[in-house]
């Protein structure tokens, strides 16, 4: 009897042992899965984010010249070889849409390889406005990036399928809730779809050493072809949406095809399967457009003060061009007033004090040394063609070169021109002789509630933003509305108009009654603020 | 005699029994703990380059400029070159220093104030490269204060060259990548750089890995690679320049 029992004892301590070794390899075996799994979605969402800081900073930064300003898109990568195609379909956005499709230009961006936590390289699709500069040499539609011009045209769907970027949208005052501008998608792992597993791998001749697809179109080698790596959504509730067939229409034309979009993985259909595991980070309108706002302001704000800089200008900046004679087309600088929009030919009404001609800087005749190039620092005026330090033939005449908006020419600040208004503190005019900050002589930025924040400024440039809807109208800006200031700007910026620069019509606006003429409103974007504000210190 | 040695002698075979099958499950299991360890480094290392990345965009932003690498006696602290200071931008080492962790104020820092990468070993301090070069005249405008903005955002746009990282070094220069097929970029305003698991042994002669501490503004990252004489294991990231100037603009210190 006792010998059994020592056995027993033996064996149930190896049983023991055993389940506990099972268990904690399953345990070992489960973390590492449900790790893995959640690290995997950490480097995606990771390589998403980076890929989207990228975008927008190549769209806000991009360096200008006259000719083109900021906000453009690369276009996609379809060949996988990491750069952009040089085009991605026709200025009109009819034609080429399928070359708005294909993967992240990661070296064009300057990125490293970014792949999502499978391994995979982003996809991207970017919005027929936004897309390249293709065709604009001679187009000032295709160069209007302006805020209620260039809107979205990409249609997301989140995953249960309601539309979150509706790109069918073109009221300029639904900008914010219109189309995204691009999407980056990490495709994520192969699946099954429309009963083929996704095959990614490079098919016999199909692609060169270095991996690039070398077929005519590259989408006919499987790895370059997004139907491998993109999902569809087959099922009436998700209006059938396919990432990997992507229609997009430009402004003009056909905007109403432009419920083709992307949809957000993870979708499951009502059988349970999953049908699209790709994610997706979308560059929005409200993650553009503010910060492009502001790069046109800061390169107007630049130009001012290169004008104040020089030495006939003793720090002082041009007198702006009142609002309330742009309906009659006039763009002149006009002495006394403090609030307007930027000039075409600064100065001019105070020729005595040192008259800075149409390049925004002195010029005397023949001296070619002085002249301006198209590397010179002021970017809003129609620059000369010669690059380079110094310009090597005198400039044509007459032209309109170095006027900033030139009538004919088909330069970037063209449109943004009546978006682009300046408030000029007293200290800092052409007619003040005493430099100094003192209350009420220089600008004061406040926040909504009218609280000052840092320092009385020489200047503010406030850019307009797409109209809205607020007070009970929508802002609407054609004909004589150029001069209404309340269609341009919101809070204390639509009443800084100052009287002194016309006559009683329009009628006063209510600042100079007030005592607020010099309070520059600045603020985050809300449904009913969208003035960008850039203040000099 | 009725306590025989029998049952112990059973009890010795089960004990083997017991010992072998614990062999094999562990040999099963620690496979993958050791794969799976050196992915949790390697994941561990990206996020501390995310990390540095955020906060040498944040110096940049708050002081116009990007800090100069540390140098091995700087205590983690930027170094500058003999005479220069914020104002010139001259940095002692551009492209073999280390993060300046203590400039930044990262943590946890090792006791001569640099970071160390998870592999951990005094020569898995975290590296760093920033380009010194001039910009449109601008000499090292992205280390003097204000350069970047001296230098201007079309200057640094047309700027023909920063830090070049390459796939393949074997046609790399101590200026170019060699074919354009091999270059990853040629914009990289900074690189960070980690020795990676292999970081005690001094690299082979010419192989990639000694082209990225030759002290050079050409980098070189790709697959690991096993190969005898051609171990590749460093891990490198980079920032693009229009980043830089990205986060410049948003703090105003642009255009």
């Amino acid at each position: 009897m006792e010998t059994p029992r020592n056995e027993r004892g033996v064996v149930l301590a190896i049983v023991a042992l055993l389940a506990a070794l099972l268990a904690a390899a399953l345990f070992a075996v489960e973390m590492g899965i449900a790790g893995g799994a959640a690290q995997r979605e950490r480097v995606s969402e990771r390589a998403l984010a980076q890929a989207r800081e990228a975008l927008v900073a190549y769209a806000v930064d991009r360096p200008v010249n006259s000719a083109v300003g900021p906000g453009y898109l690369p276009c996609p990568d379809l060949d996988d070889d990491g750069w952009a195609e040089s085009t991605c379909g026709s200025q009109s956005g009819d034609s080429g849409q399928a070359q708005r499709l294909g993967r992240l230009p990661w070296k064009t961006l300057g990125l490293p390889d970014l792949r999502d936590g499978y391994g995979e390289r982003l996809w991207y699709a970017v919005s027929s406005k936004y897309k390249g500069l293709l065709n604009c040499a001679v187009s000032r539609a295709c160069l209007d990036m302006s805020p209620a011009a260039a809107l979205g045209t990409i249609t997301v769907r989140d995953a249960t399928g309601a539309v979150i970027h509706d790109g069918t949208n073109e009221a300029p005052e639904r900008a914010a809730q219109g189309g995204a501008l691009a999407v980056v998608i990490a495709p994520g792992p192969a699946l099954e779809r429309a009963g083929s597993w996704q095959a990614r791998e490079c098919g016999p001749g199909d692609c060169d050493a270095s991996g690039r697809c070398i077929t005519d179109p590259p989408q006919l080698a499987a790895r370059c072809n997004p139907v491998n790596y993109l999902d569809q959504a087959a099922e009436a509730r998700f209006a059938f949406e396919d990432n990997a067939d992507f229609l997009d229409r430009s402004d003009t034309a056909g905007r109403a095809r432009n419920g083709n979009g992307f949809i957000m993985g993870p979708v499951v259909l009502s059988d349970g399967r999953l049908a699209v595991n790709d994610r997706i980070a979308v560059i929005s309108y409200r993650d553009v457009m503010p910060r492009l706002m502001a790069r046109v302001g800061l390169e107007v704000a630049a130009c001012l003060r290169f004008y104040a800089s020089r030495a006939e200008n003793g720090g002082r900046f041009p007198w702006p061009a009142p609002a309330c004679a742009q309906r009659s087309g006039s763009w002149a600088a006009t002495a006394g007033v403090f609030f307007g929009r930027i000039p075409d030919t600064p100065f001019t009404a105070m020729a005595a004090q040192g008259h800075l001609d149409r390049w925004w800087r002195a010029s005397p005749a023949g001296d070619l040394a002085q002249l301006p190039t198209a590397d010179d620092a002021c970017r809003i005026a129609v620059a000369p063609d010669d690059p380079g330090p110094q310009r090597a033939s005198p400039p044509p005449a007459p032209a309109d070169e170095g006027t900033t908006a030139g009538l004919a020419s088909n330069a970037w600040w063209t449109p943004w021109k009546p978006y682009v208004f300046y408030a000029l503190s007293q200290a800092f005019s052409a007619a003040s002789t005493d430099s100094q900050c003192s209350a009420s002589r220089c600008i004061v930025v406040s926040d909504a509630a009218g609280v000052p924040a840092g320092s009385p400024r020489a200047f503010a440039v406030i850019v307009a933003g797409a109209p809205l809807s607020r007070d009970g109208f929508v802002q609407h800006r054609d004909g004589a509305s150029i001069s209404d200031v309340t269609m341009w700007l919101e809070e204390s910026n639509a009443t800084l108009e100052g009287a002194a620069g016309c006559p009683a019509d329009p009628p006063q606006f209510p600042c100079e009654a007030a005592g607020t003429c010099a309070r520059v409103t600045s603020s985050a974007t809300t449904a009913a603020f969208n003035d960008v504000v850039v203040a000099s210190p | 005699m009725w306590s025989s040695p029998r049952p112990s002698g059973y009890t010795l075979i089960e004990v083997m029994v017991v010992i072998v099958i614990l062999a094999v499950l562990t040999s099963g299991l620690a496979m993958p703990i050791a794969a799976q360890l050196q992915m949790r480094r390697q994941g561990e290392a990206r996020r501390q380059f995310d990390e540095a990345k955020e906060a040498l965009l944040g110096f940049a932003a708050a002081h116009g400029r990007l800090p100069c690498p540390a140098s091995a006696s700087s205590r983690g602290e930027e170094s500058f070159a003999a005479g220069g200071d914020a104002s010139t931008g001259a940095c002692e080492r551009f492209y073999d220093g280390w993060l300046p962790a203590a400039t930044l104020g990262l943590a946890p820092l090792d006791a001569d104030g640099f970071l160390r990468d998870p592999w951990a070993s005094p020569r898995n301090r975290v590296r760093y490269a920033v380009y010194g070069g001039d910009v449109n005249g601008v000499a090292s405008a992205l280390t003097r204060a204000n350069g970047m903005q001296s230098a201007t955002l079309a200057g640094l746009g047309a700027a023909s060259r920063y830090i070049m990282i390459c796939s393949a070094g074997e046609s790399a220069t101590s200026s170019t990548c060699g074919p354009a097929a091999n270059q990853l970029t040629r914009r990289a305003a900074f690189v960070l750089l980690s020795l990676g698991p292999d970081a005690q042994s001094d690299p082979a002669p010419g192989s990639d890995e000694s082209r990225n501490i030759a002290g050079n503004p050409v980098f070189v990252y790709h697959e690991n690679s096993e190969a005898r004489g051609a171990e590749f294991d460093d891990l490198v990231d980079w920032v693009p320049v229009h980043i830089v100037a990205s986060r410049l603009l948003a703090a105003g210190r642009l255009p």
